[in-house]
């Protein structure tokens, strides 16, 4: 394999580990780890699961029709409900812009002791800079190396000298530890679902795979992608939620804010690893930043039949340029009204579980479709696997506000 | 051709590509004429922008959106929304491919037009694409 | 139209009942005790994250700047957690609870505080002795919330 291919095959690789955990993962596994052990790691493989067969689904999508998914669900479904899923996925990811964008500016805020909203607008700017300045795969690579700092997580576990057993034995029995409800259980069942499995990873994977120029000769290197990246994702959310057990469940200290998520890591491995953790956690964030932002951009461009993305200089994508630099500003504006960016993250992550199976279901469709798809129509595994996950996501977003509501966000 | 072919499938909603292969917008409406009562009524116009789309959703949704539309568009064309003569449709297979470039449509994608002229394309390094 | 402008009332309807219902005060006395448990068991966990942050900066674990800002994480929370519980009213017969509860929670904010202006000024030194302050906060806490589990006062 040549170097170039090589290298092309580990960095989207790392994009999709990178584009798995953001501040939703970083700030829900820590506080289930805390409060519910190795509990609800079965969610977490559930999830890689069922985003990596979406993600897979999407993708092939694009390669086969060269153009991204959610543009042919306009085409096949109808303007009417591709308006319903364009507003509620704006409304999901334009929250997530804001809490990926806090999300850096809590990471500076860990490293220099200097109050985050002063970070805000400087996060922002970085942003918008970079995104105006480096092509489309740079920035992917740029933060795909950094976010393999995250595994620094699996290395403080073991650092932690656990009791595998009882790791072992938390992992495996699946219901709430003693002092902690059913109802709250279900709840972050729900919240790390919304969390991990998020509608802007699979229309990003896919809008990607357009910015790349994927074809159908690109197939095996974009399922490598998907079935190590997203994987590996997985094992990183297990990591923090094991850490979080280790260090916070004995204890009975609760999770909420980025802090004591990277705390554990200092325990275990000193100044450096906290360093590396935060360097990790500024790529994850700040490469969640881009994604979501980019997400909210093709969204509206695919929609509209605007032209957009990176592959032309971006006067002539000039709709498209502007709708992302709009909603980065509105982030911004959101983020500096002070309002908790943690909140906001639980609410956004509870209604992307809503919204799920409304974003798989179209995808579960056109990948099927014979006429669009010609030979690489969805075979047996894609779909027992999508129509699983999809019968998992209804459940879920029929749970998931009644939980909200019963138990207080999880409180009780 | 054995399927049953509807224009719902083949042509609207789809999107629109112009003779450089420049994305520009969807089909969002079509225009039919009826020549003369009897006749098989024709397409003579393919509508594009969202001003059209917000007249064919309809209800408050489709309202709102062709009122912002409107006030969104670079040229005031008292005809109503954005039309494109069929003569300049060529193959629609899969996308709807016109046989002119955008700059021989002046009133189509007026607000791109607008912003890449006064917004985008006063920031430095607008032009550049990634290699 | 009519239909859906209903439904869309309706649900907007029952989206305020629900945020309602989350944020309602407690009532009865059971529901009392169980928010004055919740509110203790938070406390004693921020004054515990506070001591394993301290504890942590002394032994060089992590940096002076991760400290202080875990630290101000963990008072903001209190303050918070306190302020929220002594805004509800308690019931005729509780009002005993209520009192306990508050004065712990103003005893931990003041700790914190006292923890948080000692880090702005660099005086680490003394922050050590300062996590042994919140040691026996954080056990009578612990022993507060196991009293009101169990019924008593």
């Amino acid at each position: 394999m040549k170097p170039s291919k090589l290298l092309a095959f580990t960095l989207g690789t790392l994009s999709a580990i990178g584009g798995f955990i953001d501040i939703g993962d970083l700030v829900a596994d820590a506080l289930v780890g805390a409060r519910f052990g190795l509990a609800l790691a079965w969610v977490t493989v559930l999830s890689v699961v069922g985003i990596a067969c979406y993600a897979e689904m999407s993708a092939r999508i694009t390669v086969q029709t060269r153009r991204p998914a959610f543009d042919l669900i306009r085409s096949r479904l109808g303007p009417g409900y591709a308006l319903a899923g364009l507003l509620g996925a704006l409304a999901v990811t334009g929250l997530l812009v804001m809490a990926e964008l806090s999300g850096v500016a809590l990471a500076l805020q860990l490293a220099t002791s200097v109050h985050y909203l002063l970070w805000v607008p400087v996060a922002a700017a970085l942003v918008l800079v970079l995104v105006w300045v480096l092509p489309f795969e740079t920035m992917e690579r740029i933060y795909g190396l950094l976010g393999l700092t995250m595994l620094v997580f699996v290395v403080a576990v073991w650092h932690l000298i656990p009791d595998w057993f009882r790791l072992w034995s938390s992992a495996t029995t699946p219901a709430p530890p003693a002092g902690e409800t059913w109802p709250a259980y279900l709840f972050f069942v729900v919240t790390l679902i919304g969390a991990q499995m998020t509608p802007y990873e699979m229309f990003f994977f896919s809008s990607g795979a357009v910015e790349s120029r994927w074809g159908p000769k690109d197939l095996t290197e974009m399922r490598v992608n998907v079935l190590v990246g997203f994987p590996l994702g997985g094992l990183l959310a297990i990591a923090i939620q094991a850490v979080a057990f280790l260090v916070f469940f004995d204890a009975g200290i609760q999770v909420e804010h980025l802090s004591e998520t990277v705390l554990p890591v200092g325990l275990a491995l000193g100044k450096i690893g906290l360093a590396i953790a935060l360097i990790g956690v500024f790529a994850a964030t700040f490469g969640a930043t881009l994604e979501t932002l980019f997400s909210t951009g093709y969204q509206l461009a695919q929609y509209f039949g605007w032209s957009y993305g990176k592959v032309q200089p971006p006067a002539q994508a000039a709709r498209f340029t502007t709708s992302i630099a709009s909603m980065l500003l509105l982030a911004t504006a959101l983020a500096l009204t002070t309002i908790n960016p943690i909140t906001v993250t639980i609410v956004a992550v509870v209604f992307s579980a809503t919204l799920l199976p409304f974003t798989f279901l179209p995808v579960l469709l056109v990948g099927n479709d014979q006429q669009v798809m010609g030979d690489l129509a969805n075979g047996r595994l894609s779909n027992a696997l999508g129509t699983i996950t999809l019968g998992i996501s209804i459940l879920v977003s029929l749970a998931a506000v009644p939980l909200l509501v019963l138990t207080r966000a999880g409180t009780s | 051709m054995t399927r049953h072919q509807s224009v719902r499938f083949t042509l609207l909603d789809q999107q629109i590509i112009d003779v450089d292969d420049r994305r520009i917008g969807r089909v969002d409406d079509l225009l039919w004429e009826q020549p003369s009562p009897g006749e098989q009524p024709l397409i003579t116009h393919v509508l594009v922008g969202a001003q059209a789309l917000g007249d064919r959703l309809g209800g408050i949704t489709g309202w709102l959106m062709a009122h912002v539309a409107a006030r969104l568009r670079g040229t005031t064309d008292p005809e109503g929304p954005t039309r494109v003569p069929t003569q300049l449709v060529g193959d629609h297979q899969d996308l709807v491919r016109l046989r002119v470039p955008l700059s021989e449509l002046p009133q189509v994608a007026g607000l791109e037009r607008w912003l890449a002229e006064n917004v985008v394309g006063r920031l430095p390094g607008a032009g550049d694409a990634d290699q | 139209m009519t239909r859906r402008v209903l439904a869309l009332v309706a649900a907007a309807l029952l989206v305020a009942l629900a945020l309602w219902y989350g944020q309602a005060p407690p009532r009865s006395s059971e529901m009392y005790r169980k928010r004055a448990e919740e509110t203790v068991q938070a406390m004693r966990s921020q004054a515990q994250v506070a001591t394993f942050w301290l504890r942590a900066a002394s032994a060089g674990r992590v940096t002076r700047e991760a400290a202080t800002v875990g630290i101000e994480d963990a008072e903001g929370d209190a303050g918070a957690t306190s302020a929220e519980f002594a805004g509800w009213d308690p019931p005729a017969d509780l009002v005993g609870l209520r009192d306990e509860v508050t004065d712990a929670g103003d005893d931990l904010t003041d700790a914190l505080a006292d923890v948080r202006i000692a880090a702005h000024h660099g005086q680490w030194g003394r922050l050590s002795e300062a996590a042994g302050q919140l040691d026996p906060l954080a056990d009578r806490l612990a022993s507060l919330g196991t009293r009101v589990r169990e019924g008593g006062r």
